[in-house]
C-alpha cells in the first residue's frame, strides 16, 4: 500500500522528514532475504534513524534493535528508516547501493529535492509516485495540526482522539513532548513515524491551541 | 472488538486509542463498542493499556472479517498473499515493470486519512472507474478480487455494508487520460460517504521526465510537494 505517501504538511513542515523504504519484490528477488535485510537494517541504524522497523518485526519506539533483526525473516515485505535530514538519505542510499542486493529502493519525502540530491549522487529515479490530495466529505477531517500527526501513520491507527488527548495532558503539563511524542508512535506498526517532528508539530499544536472537532 | 463488562472496570483508557472512535459510552455509563462503526483494526487491544484485559478481539466471521483484513496492518489477503492493504505498486516497480512509461497506476484509497468507509463507498467509485473501457483494475490488489464484474465495477453484494480503516482501489491507465480519470474522480466524489485520497505513479521517460505537478494541480488537484521515488536500485530491472 501507499503507506508512507500522504503526510499532511508545509513544505516547510516536510523539509525534515524523508523515509528510506527497502523491498524485495516478491517472487522475483525475496527469495533467501532475511540475511540480506538484517545486513541493511545495520545500514539504516549506523546512520542513528528516528524510527525504523517494519509491520512484521517491529519498531525502534517499541522494541529493541536486537528484537527488530531477529523478527526479520525471508517473508519480511520490507524495512524503513526514517530520518530528519537528505544528507543522511543521500549516505544511507549510497550504502545500501554498494551492498549490491538489488532490491528496490523507495525514498519518501519532498520529491523536488530528493531528485536533486540523488541526481548529485549519480542516482536517476525510476518511478515518482505523488500524493494528489484528498476528495469526498472533507469536513470530516481533523484540524490540520492534528492531520500531521495522524497522517504519519499511512495504515490510519493513530487516533485523532489520541491526538487531542495527548494535547490535552501536555496542556496539563502531566506528560512532556518526549513523552507524548512516544504515545502517538507506538501506535504505528511499520516503524515509520517521526518522533521529533511529532514533538515539532504537538509543541506548534499547543501555541496555536488546536480544539477538538473537525478542520 | 469486544468489552468483557465482567472485568470493564469503566476506566474509559482505552478510548482516545480507537481511530474510528467506536468505543463508547453507553447511557447507564457503560463502556460499550459500537458494532456498527467498529472495524476491528486492534489498535485498542494492541495499546495495551486496559489495566484488567477486558478487551477481546472475537472470532469474525464472513463478511464481518474483512474489517479486520482491512484495518489491522497484520490483516492478510487472499489474493495477494501478504499483508498490508494494497500490492507492492511504486516500491518495487523497478523490478516488476508493473507501470512503463507512457502509462499511470493509481492507487484511490477509500476513508484514508483516518475517516473510515465502507466497500458501498468503494463501490460507488468502482463503478465510475469501469465506465472508462481503458481502466485496468490491478491484479491481484485485494479490491480487484471482489469485483464480480469488471465492466460495471459492481462489488460482490455480500460485503457492501463492511465498513474498514481504508481499502484501495489499484488501476492503471494510459498516461494521456489522467485527466478524465481525475474528472471521473472528482464527480464521484460527490457520492460517497467519507474521503478517499488519490495518488498516481509513473515511470520516468529516458531523461527522467514524468507529468508535472503543474499540471496534476491544473486538474484541481491538491498536490503534495511531497511524495515516492522509486529509486531505480532494483535487480534485476524491469523492461521498459
Amino acid at each position: 500500500m501507499t503507506h508512507t505517501n500522504h503526510r499532511y504538511g508545509t513544505p516547510e513542515d516536510l523539509s525534515n522528514d524523508y523515509i528510506v523504504l527497502i523491498m524485495p519484490a516478491k517472487g522475483i528477488n525475496n527469495q533467501n532475504a532475511a540475511s540480506k535485510l538484517r545486513r541493511l537494517f545495520d545500514v539504516l541504524m549506523a546512520y542513528e534513524p528516528i524510527d525504523a522497523g517494519g509491520i512484521d518485526i517491529g519498531t525502534l519506539i517499541s522494541h529493541s534493535i536486537e528484537e527488530i533483526k531477529a523478527n526479520i525473516s525471508d517473508s519480511t515485505p520490507m524495512i524503513h528508516g526514517v530520518y530528519g535530514d537528505l544528507e543522511t538519505v543521500t549516505a544511507v542510499v549510497d550504502e545500501v547501493k554498494a551492498q549490491g542486493y538489488g532490491f528496490s529502493v523507495v525514498v519518501s519525502g519532498l520529491l523536488d529535492e530528493v531528485e536533486r540530491a540523488e541526481k548529485e549522487h549519480g542516482i536517476q529515479r525510476h518511478s515518482v509516485e505523488y500524493a494528489l490530495g484528498i476528495l469526498g466529505r472533507k469536513e470530516l477531517l481533523p484540524p490540520p495540526e492534528i492531520r500531521k500527526i495522524t497522517t504519519m501513520c499511512g495504515h490510519g491507527l493513530i487516533s485523532r482522539y489520541l491526538v487531542e488527548n495527548v494535547l490535552e495532558e501536555l496542556r496539563r503539563g502531566k506528560i512532556s513532548l518526549e513523552e507524548g511524542a512516544k504515545k502517538l508512535g507506538r501506535n504505528c506498526v511499520c516503524g515509520v513515524f517521526n518522533l521529533e517532528r511529532a514533538k515539532v508539530v504537538l509543541k506548534e499544536a499547543l501555541e496555536i491551541g488546536v480544539s477538538k472537532g473537525n478542520g | 472488538m469486544l468489552i468483557n463488562q465482567e472485568l470493564c472496570v469503566q476506566c474509559e483508557s482505552c478510548r482516545p486509542y480507537c481511530p474510528v472512535g467506536a468505543i463508547e459510552l453507553a447511557q447507564d455509563g457503560v463502556v460499550v463498542v459500537n458494532q456498527d462503526t467498529c472495524v476491528e483494526c486492534n489498535a485498542c487491544l494492541r495499546a495495551d493499556v486496559c489495566p484488567v484485559g477486558a478487551i477481546e478481539a472475537p472470532q469474525l466471521s464472513w463478511p464481518r472479517v474483512l474489517r479486520n483484513t482491512f484495518s489491522d496492518p497484520y490483516g492478510k489477503h487472499e489474493s495477494t498473499q501478504h499483508i498490508g492493504r494494497g500490492t507492492e505498486e511504486v516500491k518495487t516497480n523497478d523490478v516488476t515493470g508493473l507501470v512503463k512509461p507512457g502509462y499511470a497506476g493509481f492507487a484511490v484509497e477509500v476513508g484514508r486519512p483516518g475517516i473510515s468507509g465502507s466497500f458501498r463507498d468503494v463501490e460507488k467509485l468502482t463503478t465510475a472507474l469501469a465506465n472508462l473501457s481503458y481502466v485496468c483494475f490491478a491484479e491481484k490488489s485485494p479490491v480487484t478480487s471482489f469485483i464480480v464484474d469488471r465492466s460495471t465495477g459492481k462489488l460482490r453484494p455480500d460485503i457492501l455494508e463492511e465498513r474498514f480503516l481504508s481499502s484501495i482501489i489499484e488501476f492503471i491507465v494510459p498516461e494521456d487520460k489522467v485527466c478524465e480519470v481525475v474528472g471521473c474522480l472528482q464527480k464521484a466524489s460527490q457520492e460517497v460517504d467519507t474521503v478517499f485520497t488519490v495518488a498516481a505513479f509513473f515511470a520516468t521517460g529516458p531523461a527522467g521526465e514524468i507529468p508535472s505537478r503543474e499540471f496534476l494541480a491544473s486538474l484541481g488537484l491538491e498536490v503534495s510537494p511531497a511524495g515516492k521515488t522509486n529509486l531505480g536500485l532494483g535487480r534485476p530491472l524491469a523492461g521498459r
